[in-house]
């Protein structure tokens, strides 16, 4: 197994998060509507959670290949968030000690964590 | 206006099971997809990331009318293979469970998504929310 998961980035703009509700059909507000982001407690539009899990994903794929896909447990949990402009970029390190499971992450680009979590790989 | 009661915090019962969506993954959706997502191109597969949106989909889906502005706050994707690509998917929507911590209210739905074809179990999830107050 690699030792490091090889990192996927995208940038988020206010446009990318309105086609995401598009494709997903989920218009919750907090992603959509710019005033009733501003007074809800997240105080602005936040990117839907998992418009950035998806980068976890391409970094699995990227690294591991397609097949390994069919055997991932993955459990992450959202810890910030994504803000309109903000840059995000997933990846992770497999655990020491450990043959099978990643410490994931998502990152923006001050180097905070937005997601942090684990996949683990069963065997083939 | 909806007649169907809203899904507040006090509404859910854990164990109770709200639904079953319906989802195809055609080559019309995977297509929408790749416009927000250009990498994710392999040939007759369906993009992973799409897995999250079979999941909250089909809560979104059960669970409606919510207040909005409820927030996301985990997931966990337990794979047993990937959808293909022109496959019919059965996602059944669950409470699993649900809690107050320091004066926020969480709630766990299990997902349950199976082949419609076969029955197998190609996908399981826990969506944790923090419903909208």
């Amino acid at each position: 197994m690699e030792k490091t998961l090889k990192p996927s980035s995208r940038q988020v703009d206010f446009q990318s998060i309105l086609n995401y509700a598009d494709v997903t059909n989920d218009y919750n507000p907090v992603h959509v509507d710019k005033e009733f982001a501003a007074k809800s407690p997240m105080g602005g539009i936040i990117a839907h959670g998992t418009m950035s899990v998806a980068l976890i994903w391409q970094a699995l794929k990227n690294t591991l290949g397609v097949a390994a896909l069919n055997r991932v447990h993955l459990e992450i949990r959202f810890v910030r968030p994504v803000r309109i402009d903000d840059t995000v970029t997933g990846g992770g390190e497999l655990q020491a000690g450990a043959s099978n499971v990643y410490d994931v992450w998502v990152r923006n680009q001050k180097g905070e964590d937005v997601i942090r979590g684990t996949a683990t790989l069963r065997a083939a | 206006m909806s007649d169907k009661p809203l899904f507040t915090y006090d509404y859910y019962e854990p164990g109770k099971v709200y639904g079953v969506t319906e989802f195809t993954v055609d080559e019309t959706v995977v297509a929408k997809w790749r416009s927000v997502y250009p990498g994710d191109n392999d040939p007759g597969v369906m993009p992973a990331g799409m897995l999250a949106m079979i999941i909250v989909g089909a809560v979104l889906t059960c669970n409606a009318p919510r207040p909005p502005g409820g927030v996301h706050g985990g997931q966990t994707f337990d794979v047993r293979r990937m959808p293909r690509i022109g496959e019919t998917l059965l996602t059944e929507v669950k409470c699993l469970d649900k809690e107050i911590k320091k004066e926020r209210k969480w709630v766990r739905a299990l997902t349950t998504t199976r082949s419609k074809d076969t029955g197998e179990i190609v996908l399981t999830g826990i969506m944790t929310t923090l419903v909208a107050q």
